[in-house]
């Protein structure tokens, strides 16, 4: 059997919404739940890291954040804005665990336990990271590689350094970045 | 050369820079994650509950909290299946509370007992007949407790 190595990777699926996940979820689907654990346990770690957590209270918080939404995936009343439910009960189970451990942390307030003082440029910045990590995981892995480190390395990185971090052509970089991010428009659309 | 995204399409480069606000994120560690697979694969999630289902026999430990000088609210209600006792006591370090009750139920059996605030479930224990449940959380203003029997039937109580 031979190969082509030209021929283009299939078209990329689109990404689930969280209602859907969240339905078959509440139905007791564990494919479902393990989609629905990957793509937002960056965000609930990064987040208990960030307020101070050292990192065995922060992966407390992780466990304790998902089986609070796994037990109430069936209430949730609005699946589009799983985000901003995952950032509120991330917030409340760090102040809890920094209460119960007497601990003065500097990013630790009574604040974390109200909702309503949830800034809203964290949820946009976190629904909107999501779905970018969502797409590129739709991706081929050359093209979600290439975009990864293009969009969230901490400096931008050259052409130079990309072509030997993928082993691409230097010359093929370009052109082969224009067809991912055209990749990666379709497949994040409106989410 | 270096990477410029003057070229982005608008939208994509709205969400790219939206995103990037998040900062640097961390993984969880692979056996952290696979832990909670595997934890949560053996819990069912909580029922939901349709407008129907709510018994009209709830009550209110808010009342119950200004009836006596007291950090403690006691609630008791009888209701078709059976029967409810509840203390809910606001903790020392004036954050936390402590939920504790028993649920009789006259057929014998076992009832759900949920702590809920809004559409998250904070606590979820299931009670034989006379058992006790606890539930030590912080505490947020307007939390309820659910007890859901096997009719479908379900007892709501309103906290403080």
């Amino acid at each position: 059997m031979s190969t082509n190595s030209t021929a283009l990777p299939p078209e990329p699926q689109l990404p689930e919404s969280d209602a859907d996940i969240l339905s078959r979820c509440a139905i007791g689907d564990r494919t479902a739940w393990g989609v629905l654990v990957h793509r937002y346990k960056d965000l609930v770690y990064s987040t208990a890291l960030r307020t101070g957590l050292d990192t065995a209270d922060a992966e407390d918080v992780f466990q304790e954040v998902f089986l609070e939404l796994h037990r109430s995936a069936a209430r949730i009343r609005n699946p589009n804005a799983l985000p901003r439910w995952l950032l509120v009960a991330t917030r409340r189970l760090c102040y809890k665990t920094a209460v119960r451990r007497r601990r003065m942390l500097p990013d630790i307030s009574e604040d974390l336990v109200d909702p309503s003082r949830l800034p809203e440029e964290e949820v946009i910045a976190a629904q909107s990271r999501v779905s970018v990590e969502e797409g590129l995981r739709q991706l081929d892995a050359r093209c979600a590689r290439l975009l990864g480190i293009l969009f969230f390395s901490q400096e931008p990185p050259s052409y130079d350094e990309i072509s030997e971090t993928l082993g691409l052509a230097r010359g093929s970089i370009g052109p082969i970045r224009i067809r991912c991010l055209d990749r990666l428009r379709k497949v994040i659309g409106d989410r | 050369m270096a990477h410029s995204e003057h070229d982005l399409p608008p939208d994509l480069l709205r969400r790219v820079e939206e995103a990037r606000r998040t900062g640097a994120w961390t993984s969880p560690r692979a056996q952290v994650v696979e832990r909670l697979l595997s934890l949560s694969g053996e819990i069912a999630p909580a029922p939901a509950v349709a407008m129907g289902d709510l018994s009209r026999s709830g009550g209110d430990a808010r009342a119950a909290a200004l009836a006596v000088d007291s950090p403690e609210a006691l609630v008791t209600r009888v209701f078709a299946e059976g029967e409810l006792g509840l203390s809910a006591q606001r903790a020392e370090d004036g954050v936390g509370m402590v939920l504790r009750g028993r649920v009789w139920l006259r057929d014998g059996g076992h009832s759900q007992v949920l702590l809920v605030h809004g559409d998250h479930v904070l606590a979820m224990a299931v009670c034989e007949s006379g058992g006790e449940f606890r539930f030590d959380e912080l505490e947020v203003p307007g939390w309820e407790l659910e007890v859901h029997v096997s009719s479908g039937r379900v007892l709501r109580i309103y906290g403080f």
